[in-house]
C-alpha cells in the first residue's frame, strides 16, 4: 500500500514535481524582513484602494516606527526595486509610492500560494 | 505493447532520451557560450551540468546512463576514435551526480531521494556534484597524463562551470515556474 511506483515514467514524473517545487522556492533576489514587508503591505493597501500613499505619509506611520527609520524602509524597498514613486502632473511636490512590477509579481506568486493551501485543506 | 509493462525498456528509453537532451544541450552550450570556454571540454558557463542535475534527480540511474551515452557521442562525434580518456569521461560525467545523489541519501540516511530535492538540499547537491565532477576528472586526466600541471589549471573553472551551468539552468526554470505554474490538480 505504501510502496513507491515501479514504473520508471511514474516515478520520474513524480520526482518532477518535487524538483519543479523545490525550484519555486529556491530564493531569489534580496528578501524582504518583516518590517520592509509590513511597509510594503500598507503602501500596497491603500495602492489597491486607488488613494496611492504620498513618502510622507508612508515615513508618518508611526505604529511601523520612527520616520527617519520608515525613510530608510522606503529607500531600500526602492532599491530592492519592490516600489518606485510618481509624481503627478502639475504637482511635483508630493511623490507617490507605487508598486513596481516585481511587487506585482510577488503579490501573484502570494495569492498563488494561498489558493494552494485551501486546495490542499479542500 | 504498452511500454509500461516493461519497466526495463521504459529505463532504456528515458537514458536514450537523456543522451539525446544532453548531446543537443552540449552543442547549444557551445554555441552560446564558446567565448567563455576555458579549454575543450572546461567552460565559465556550463550549462550542461545542469541538465545532468536534474536528469539524475528526476531520472535516476536511467538519466545517469543517458549523460554517459551523450558524452560518448559528443565525444565522438568531435574524434571518432574510442579511447580510454573518452570512455572515462562520459562515466565520470554520468555517474558522477549520480554517486553523489546516493552518497548524500546515504548520508542524510534517506529511503529515496524526493526528500532530498528541498531548496536547501538541492543547492547544496549542486555545489557538492560540481566539485566532485571537477575532483573526478582532473584525477583521471592526471593519472592519464605525462604532462600534468596543465591538467590540474582546469579544475577550477570546471568547478565554477558547472556550478553557475546548473544554478542557471535552475534559475531559468524558476523563471518559467513563476510565470506558468503547473496545473494545480482539481481535488474534486
Amino acid at each position: 500500500m505504501f510502496e513507491s511506483p515501479k514504473s520508471p515514467l511514474a516515478s520520474a514524473y513524480l520526482r518532477f514535481l518535487q524538483l519543479a517545487q523545490s525550484i519555486q522556492a529556491l530564493p531569489d533576489g534580496p528578501t524582504m524582513d518583516a518590517n520592509e514587508t509590513a511597509m510594503l503591505e500598507a503602501v500596497v493597501l491603500r495602492w489597491h484602494e486607488g488613494q496611492p500613499m504620498t513618502v510622507r505619509e508612508a515615513i508618518g506611520l508611526a505604529h511601523l516606527g520612527s520616520p527617519a527609520t520608515l525613510h530608510k524602509r522606503v529607500t531600500r524597498l526602492r532599491h530592492k526595486d519592490m516600489l518606485s514613486t510618481h509624481s503627478q502632473d502639475g504637482d511635483r511636490r508630493a511623490k507617490y509610492l507605487i508598486p513596481t512590477e516585481r511587487t506585482l509579481e510577488y503579490l501573484s506568486r502570494m495569492g498563488h500560494s494561498l489558493q494552494t493551501v485551501q486546495l490542499d485543506k479542500a | 505493447m504498452p511500454l509500461r509493462r516493461f519497466p526495463v525498456l521504459e529505463a532504456g528509453a528515458l537514458s536514450v532520451l537523456s543522451a539525446l537532451l544532453f548531446y543537443f544541450f552540449f552543442q547549444i552550450n557551445h554555441w552560446l557560450t564558446e567565448h567563455l570556454e576555458h579549454s575543450q571540454y572546461i567552460n565559465w558557463l556550463f550549462l550542461p551540468g545542469g541538465l545532468r542535475v536534474l536528469l539524475v534527480l528526476v531520472l535516476g540511474l536511467s538519466g545517469a546512463f543517458g549523460i554517459v551515452l551523450g558524452s560518448w557521442a559528443v565525444s565522438f562525434s568531435e574524434d571518432p576514435v574510442w579511447s580510454w580518456l573518452m570512455l572515462g569521461n562520459g562515466l565520470i560525467s554520468g555517474l558522477t551526480p549520480w554517486l553523489i545523489m546516493r552518497w548524500m541519501m546515504h548520508s542524510q540516511d534517506l529511503r529515496t531521494h524526493l526528500p532530498l530535492i528541498t531548496p536547501r538540499r538541492l543547492i547544496g547537491f549542486v555545489l557538492v556534484y560540481a566539485l566532485a565532477n571537477a575532483l573526478f576528472h582532473h584525477l583521471f586526466w592526471w593519472v592519464l597524463s605525462e604532462d600534468r600541471w596543465p591538467q590540474v589549471q582546469g579544475f577550477l573553472p570546471m568547478t565554477i562551470g558547472d556550478a553557475m551551468g546548473a544554478l542557471v539552468l535552475l534559475y531559468c526554470l524558476k523563471w518559467t515556474l513563476d510565470r506558468w505554474p503547473l496545473p494545480t490538480p482539481d481535488p474534486r
